[in-house]
């Protein structure tokens, strides 16, 4: 019980977050896809998948190496095989609706009033073109026509079509209740197997219904027959119950008991259910493991350095960090993934002590540290800075016997010099070249250069480059 | 002190020098110098080729490495009370050796010395600090052939 407590404390809330997202994406494919041979097929793919890496644990290489390499093709086939399906899902009237509904309700036609008002205009030998949208949404296939949002009445689809009203020569679309358009162009069919009788306005329907998945009807002006086009398929229907049965079984418009739709309801709850467990599975699978480990050597990133100061040396340029988490993901892991990164930002000049933490390094998810080696890290910081140091003659060689010098004086005594701080600081004295004194014999002067040691420079401007060192010599007394 | 140069301390004889004219100054009344931590004034300070009497012999800033050893010679008057001052060598910016003197009312001179090698060629220093390290003066110096 406490190891489940730990378990779940452990959680983050982007692991929650991770789950949610994932189920519910599951969740809405079954939704868009379900009662389509789409998601039949996904759930091959998946299961061929789940084969795969069954293969691949159980060390089956070509198995799992052929079985890897259907699956990568399975995924294109079915996006190139069930294009239309896919399209059909992304094209819905309403785009936002793949994300949340999850009923898609029929639209509600009055299809007493439109079976009647079709019948009379057959009856009367009046042309008529009415289309019923199917789910996809058919409006990239129909030309002109004009808004005419009038609720559906049989008169209303009678005046329509009338001979003597301007809009009687096109097709209707009848959205649920309403009727959206009129005198709308739609696209001919250029099939060969339309009957010779059949004129403009079949030819319509059939162009439409093949196009996409509306229901047209038609009435024959000619004949007075009403003819419904779907799919690939054109038929003459006898009777307005006739008419009826085809609207409702296109709309989905049946009558529901209410047994069917708690059925429904229960299989969609099972369905979000199922997608919660399976991308938990998938998800602590990948994540929780921590069946293996990775050591690696990973530069050390030091940041927030002050600008005016410069790092001038380093303990450890890398550190070993040993990493666990599952297979998957360790196998999966680069090394630009993981950095370290230790900031400067309270440093001061001098060694710095830095210890590394955990939250120094930053790693994929659902990678984990277990070992950092050192565990601190020594820079050393320096900053730019000036000072005046006294100079100093550095004479060399044989000094005549018999002769000692009794003074020296070095002009400029001080010199002001530019470099790190450090150096500075460890910096007492600024030497001259060196001055041989084997020419020695007498009093005199000569000019010479300083030698800069640590990297230091003479200030800018302030001279420096050279040095004038006066020296005076006399004869050595006896010494006793 | 460094076991790398074998300094050989000449000596550490303090000792009262002319001890007439240093006792008739402190006779005369001079005032002492420096605060509490002051030893006193420091009237000479040399480097020289050998000390005797109680005097430095040829004082120079050039000391061949065959003269075998060099001194530093230092002289105090108005010296309130028994104190100690610091002789530090330092050849090329490192500390070679640090010898303390003590130094006694009214007047004191004192002196240290190095031995010599033929490692020791460069420029070198002796800075001279009372106890608490404060610098009274640096002697700056070469050894060479």
């Amino acid at each position: 019980m406490e190891n489940l407590y730990i378990f779940f404390s452990s959680l983050r809330w982007q692991d929650i977050l991770d789950i949610t997202l994932n189920s519910y994406i599951l969740f809405r494919l079954y939704i868009l896809f379900r009662g389509t041979s789409t998601l039949r097929v996904i759930m091959g793919l998946v299961m061929l998948w789940l084969f795969q890496r069954t293969a691949l644990a159980m060390g089956l290489i070509v198995t799992s190496w052929l079985m890897q390499g259907i699956t990568a093709a399975a995924a294109i086939i079915i996006i190139v095989v069930f294009g239309n399906e896919i399209r059909n899902v992304f094209q819905a009237k309403n785009f936002l609706s793949i994300f949340w509904r999850i009923h898609h309700p029929p639209e509600l036609y009055a299809l007493d009033e439109i079976t009647k008002g079709i019948f009379d205009l057959a009856k009367n030998r009046i042309g008529a073109l009415l289309v019923f949208p199917g789910k996809k949404d058919p409006t990239d296939f129909i030309r002109g026509g004009i808004d005419w949002d009038g609720v559906v009445s049989k008169e209303m689809i009678k005046s329509i079509f009338w001979h003597n009203n301007p809009v009687h020569d096109g097709a209707a679309v009848i959205d649920g209740k309403r009727i959206s358009r009129v005198a709308c162009i739609l696209p001919l069919s250029h099939r060969l197997g339309i009957p010779s009788y059949y004129g403009t306005r079949h030819r319509a329907a059939a162009g439409l219904a093949e196009a996409t998945d509306a229901l047209v009807a038609v009435v024959s002006e000619e004949r007075g027959e009403v003819t419904v086009a779907r799919g690939d398929s054109m038929r003459i229907i006898r009777s307005p119950k006739q008419l009826e049965e085809f609207i409702r079984a296109h709309t989905g418009q049946t009558i529901k008991t209410d047994n069917h739709v708690v059925k429904e309801n229960v299989k969609i709850a099972g369905a979000a259910l199922a997608s919660v467990i399976l991308v938990s599975m998938i998800w602590f699978g990948f994540t929780r493991g921590m069946d293996t480990l990775v050591s690696l050597d990973v530069p050390i990133k030091f940041a927030e350095l002050p600008p005016e100061m410069e790092i001038v040396n380093a303990s450890a340029g890398s550190v070993n960090v040993n990493l666990a988490g599952a297979a998957t993901l360790i196998q999966s892991l680069r090394p630009d993934q993981v950095q370290v990164k230790v900031g400067l930002l309270n440093a001061h000049v001098g060694d710095n002590s830095f210890k590394i933490k955990t939250a120094d390094i930053s790693s994929p998810p659902g990678i984990h540290v277990n070992r950092i080696q050192p565990e601190s890290v020594t820079v050393t910081i320096d900053m730019e800075a000036t000072r005046s140091i006294p100079v100093q003659a550095d004479f060399s060689g044989r000094l005549s016997e018999g002769l000692r010098v009794t003074g020296v004086d070095v002009k400029p005594a001080f010199i002001k010099v530019t470099g790190r701080s450090l150096a500075i600081a460890r910096t007492s004295t600024i030497y001259t070249q060196k001055i041989p004194v084997d020419t020695i014999t007498k009093s005199g002067q000569i000019t010479v250069k300083p030698a800069f040691e640590n990297g230091l420079e003479p200030a800018s401007g302030t001279g420096g480059d050279t040095i004038t060192v006066e020296y005076t010599v006399m004869p050595k007394n006896p010494v006793k | 002190m460094s076991h790398r140069h074998k300094i050989f301390i000449a000596t550490l004889l303090f000792f009262l020098i002319g001890l007439s004219p240093i006792a008739s100054s402190q006779e005369n009344g001079s005032p002492a110098g420096g605060s509490a931590t002051h030893p006193g004034i420091l009237d000479r300070a040399v480097m020289c080729e050998k000390v005797t009497d109680g005097q430095p012999v040829n004082t120079a800033v050039i000391f061949p490495v065959s003269q075998k050893e060099v001194f530093c010679f230092t002289e105090f008057s108005s010296i309130t009370k028994k104190d100690v001052i610091v002789h530090n060598w330092i050849r090329h910016d490192e500390t070679v050796a640090r010898i303390k003197l003590t130094v006694e009312p009214p007047r004191w001179a004192t002196y240290s010395g190095i031995a010599l090698r033929d490692i020791d060629q460069g420029p070198w220093r002796v800075e001279i600090t009372d106890a608490s390290g404060a610098i009274l003066k640096t002697l700056r110096f070469s050894i060479t052939q």
